[in-house]
């Protein structure tokens, strides 16, 4: 909100925006109503547009906040937070949040179904009515079906939507196993690293710690709710937040204590804190005995790993290390090393997400107040569908690639690197739904070439992404505010169920994706559209049939909810998910599969001389690549910019704003110079989302860089995430 | 007739019982969840006559012990063949309760 006070974006200006925007949005469907009128003459009939204030669901990030919109004479006027979602977002929406408006008044929206006319991203296309181009859709899906197999078709896929079922549901159902989620460019090996450890990937109670040691995760900025909010507001002053970042984010600057670490030494620093825990008897002894194995094999194994040792690696000094770990120690089991979410970093992330997870287990951070929780989640009804079954099918062609692989996600970095060989078979079909695979994976070239490989490219949104500039066909769906979407457990230590009703009518040809899924199963077969004959309301229904009152409450509170605190001690004396059924310290499964038991320290690559490790991160405006060119947003940032050290900037003889070129091994960006003290010398950074292809984005069309296009591809081979913070860059002159 | 039937069975059984032992290697675990969702679910969903199973219902090796030892009925799977069986089998203990499937976000 400061940086909104700071750009003089007062709520008038905003509401004038919003109405201006409208009225381009909506001037098209005026002209049909004057027509209508010329015809008859009548204006004493009018109808009244609804006035109204619907609880709905944020679609403006993964987080879901509650949301009340003001509907004035059938516009959205405003979006407020819905004060009952306090359990999950503390009644608070964010300036994403706030501008949701302006997904629906966009004029840079997609309006009705495109097919493309000239070359893959030449930007030629025709105006096509829904019929003919779900017809080509279905044409192109049996082709491929027929010419090579049913596994050559893939379907890219993100969620948020609470509609990502049915697309999901249409891959499985045509006979696809390669379904390509986000999870292996977002917290793939996070999942991994703690799941191995603890049966699960568990939440900090962050409300409730009294210690916080946070790396890798930037909540000042990368909102994640309710951790966001409550990381900042300590009880009383007695909560402390250490804080590790090459970066000085806004994270940094509410911390007690920020550390501007090496990039990919973080499991040097928690190995030393083990060290010191171990080696200075500050462990939680009982806990240990009763809920964990491993230990012996865990107390040998980090001896070597001392803070004088680990100083050499992270650049962060032994006395505070030693004092780090005494504090954490003294205030634990309310202590957590907060884990974060997105994991694509190095690709050792896995062993590194493995020390976060035993440094929690051996002070006892865990199932108990302001410790690691197991998440709970609310049980809604299955919906469950018999799938056709198909001969000779092959099987996910990522399959191997990485020591534990999701089947429902898969990995994007192997999937591309096999898919671009054919090996061992040809991916000849690309259905994408949400996900903007041009802005998301690293490496976009080799992205590009796998998009030019394919026989056929149809792609589902909201507006022209890069990826749906090149695709063949380009359906549009309706925004999150027009849209009867299902209800979805959101889990966590207070699990909610939230869902979204419509506030205003689908705008102009936009459909809800069960809709477009119904419409092509329909032209598949009879046998795929069966397992599509419910209408949302059935679907509804159907997931709520144990319990109506959850569906009563989320039409009259927006939210539904059993308990408004946290529960400790849920897994007292139960098996947790894992082989021994309790904490693994030492992980005779990652032993069996010759994977290193307990986290093997390695360095990283050191940055060549001449040349910057390049730092992906996100900040509170944007979305990773969804969002940039929301016009409120793009008010707030309209450009992306290098940041580099001044220290560095003399010695190239770069000043601040200038454009500079950016090299890696596998691409080249241009875009402005910022240069600032808040990164640290051997390391540059810059914000997600900009050096867009698509000239449908006109507000960042040609505008700053692109880091996908940089980031080489590399990736954790345990859990197949993309590893982003292992590509070096060379900055000159533009 | 009934007695018969258990025999069949269970000489199928023993004669399986070596590929059963290798039973986590040699199913199809994507046909396994098409079979077990074709002919399991109608009696083991929620509120059906043998009550909700799925594939965390049990851990990996409970779900070996469970076909191994024929713990099933026996007019229940005396329709399908060996590699059904085997095949549902993988299905479940690759998704069972401690299994390497990941969890997943969304």
């Amino acid at each position: 909100m400061s940086s909104l006070r700071t750009k003089n974006l007062s709520r008038r200006r905003f509401i004038g925006l919003s109405s201006c925007a409208l009225t381009t949005a909506l001037v098209g469907s005026q002209v049909t109503v004057l027509k209508a009128l010329a015809k008859s003459g009548d204006v004493s009939h009018t109808t009244p547009l609804p006035t109204q204030d619907v609880f709905t669901s944020c679609g403006m990030c993964v987080n879901k906040c509650g949301v009340i919109a003001r509907v004035r004479d059938g516009v959205i006027h405003k979006l407020d937070p819905n004060p009952n979602f306090f359990a999950k977002s503390r009644a608070m929406l964010c300036a994403r949040g706030n501008a949701g408006t302006k997904v629906v008044y966009d004029p840079d929206r997609l309006k009705y179904p495109l097919i493309r006319v000239g070359a893959r991203g030449e930007g030629k296309w025709r105006r096509a009515g829904w019929g003919e181009a779900l017809d080509l859709v279905a044409k192109n899906m049996n082709e491929i079906a027929e010419k090579y197999n049913r596994a050559s078709m893939m379907f890219a896929s993100t969620e948020g939507t609470f509609s990502e079922h049915f697309f999901l549901q249409l891959a499985e159902c045509y006979g696809s196993p390669n379904t390509l989620r986000h999870p292996t460019l977002c917290l793939s090996s996070n999942i991994q690293g703690f799941a191995a450890t603890f049966g699960t990937n568990p939440t900090p109670d962050v409300r409730n710690a009294d210690y916080i040691i946070m790396s890798g995760a930037n909540r000042a900025e990368a909102l994640i709710t309710p951790d966001s909010i409550d990381m900042l507001k300590g009880d009383g002053g007695r909560r402390k937040l250490i804080y590790l970042d090459p970066r000085f984010t806004k994270t940094a600057a509410k911390a007690d204590e920020w550390y501007p670490i090496k990039p990919g030494t973080d499991m040097a620093f928690i190995l030393a804190l083990i060290n010191v825990i171990i080696t200075e008897g500050l462990y939680d002894d009982d806990f240990i005995e009763e809920q964990t194995v491993g230990f012996a094999e865990l107390q040998a194994h980090i001896q070597q790993y001392t803070p004088e040792w680990a100083e050499k690696e992270c650049e962060i000094p032994a006395r505070q290390i030693r004092r780090i770990a005494n504090e954490f120690a003294n205030a634990a089991p309310k202590a957590v090393y907060y884990q974060g979410r997105r994991s694509s970093f190095f690709s050792n992330d896995t062993q590194m997400r493995r020390a976060m997870a035993i440094l929690n287990a051996i002070v006892g951070s865990w199932d108990t107040e302001g410790g690691l929780l197991p998440n709970q989640k609310i049980a809604l009804n299955k919906h469950d569908f018999l799938a056709p079954w198909y001969d000779d099918v092959h099987e996910r062609l990522d399959k191997g690639g990485a020591a534990y692989l999701s089947e429902k996600d898969g990995s994007w970095p192997i999937f591309r690197e096999r898919a671009l060989v054919a090996e061992p078979y040809p991916i000849k079909g690309m259905m994408v739904y949400k996900q903007n695979v041009l802005v998301s994976v690293p490496d976009r070239a080799k992205s590009l070439a796998l998009m030019k490989q394919m026989d056929f490219i149809c792609t589902i949104d909201i507006t022209m992404s890069d990826t749906a500039w090149y695709s063949d066909v380009v359906l549009p769906e309706a925004t999150y505010l027009e849209r009867l979407d299902p209800p979805e457990g959101l889990a966590g230590p207070v699990p909610v169920v939230a869902f979204r009703q419509p506030c205003v009518e689908a705008m102009f040809e936009s459909k809800p994706n069960l809709w477009i899924m119904q419409q092509i199963a329909k032209r598949l077969g009879s046998e795929i559209y069966a397992t599509f004959d419910f209408s949302m309301e059935e679907h509804i229904d159907h997931l709520v049939k144990k319990n109506p009152q959850i569906l009563t409450d989320l039409r009259n509170k927006g939210v539904y909810i059993e308990k408004t605190e946290p529960e400790y001690g849920r897994f007292t004396g139960k098996r947790l998910r894992t082989r021994s059924g309790k904490i693994e310290l030492y992980s005779a499964k990652y032993a069996k599969k010759g994977l290193d038991p307990l986290p093997v320290y390695r360095s990283p690559e050191p940055v060549p001389v001449n040349k910057y490790r390049l730092l992906v991160g996100r900040h509170a405006y944007f979305t990773h690549g969804t969002t940039a060119n929301n016009a409120y947003l793009h008010d707030i940032m309209p450009e992306n910019s290098l940041w580099l050290n001044p220290r560095e900037a003399k010695k190239l003889g770069l000043r601040n704003g200038q454009r500079v070129k950016v090299k890696s091994a596998v691409g080249e960006e241009r875009l402005k110079l910022e240069v600032t003290e808040k990164i640290r010398p051997d390391s540059v950074y810059m914000a997600h989302g900009f050096g867009v292809l698509s000239k449908g984005l006109s507000n960042i069309k040609g505008v700053g860089g692109s880091d996908a296009a940089l980031i080489e591809s590399k990736y954790c081979p345990i859990s197949g995430n993309a590893a982003m913070h292992e590509t070096f860059v060379e900055i000159s002159p533009a | 007739m009934r007695i018969l039937k258990l025999i069949t069975l269970s000489l199928f059984l023993v004669a399986c019982c070596s590929s059963f032992a290798l039973a986590v290697e040699d199913g199809n675990s994507r046909k396994g969840k098409y079979l077990f969702k074709k002919n399991c679910k109608t009696c083991h969903s929620d509120g059906a006559e043998g009550g909700e199973i799925t594939p965390l219902s049990k851990t990996m090796s409970q779900w070996d012990r469970f076909f191994k030892k024929s713990k099933h009925s026996a007019e229940a799977w005396e329709k399908f063949s060996g590699q059904d069986l085997l095949d549902t089998n993988q299905f479940l203990f690759d998704h069972a309760v401690d299994s390497d499937q990941p969890e997943t976000c969304g």
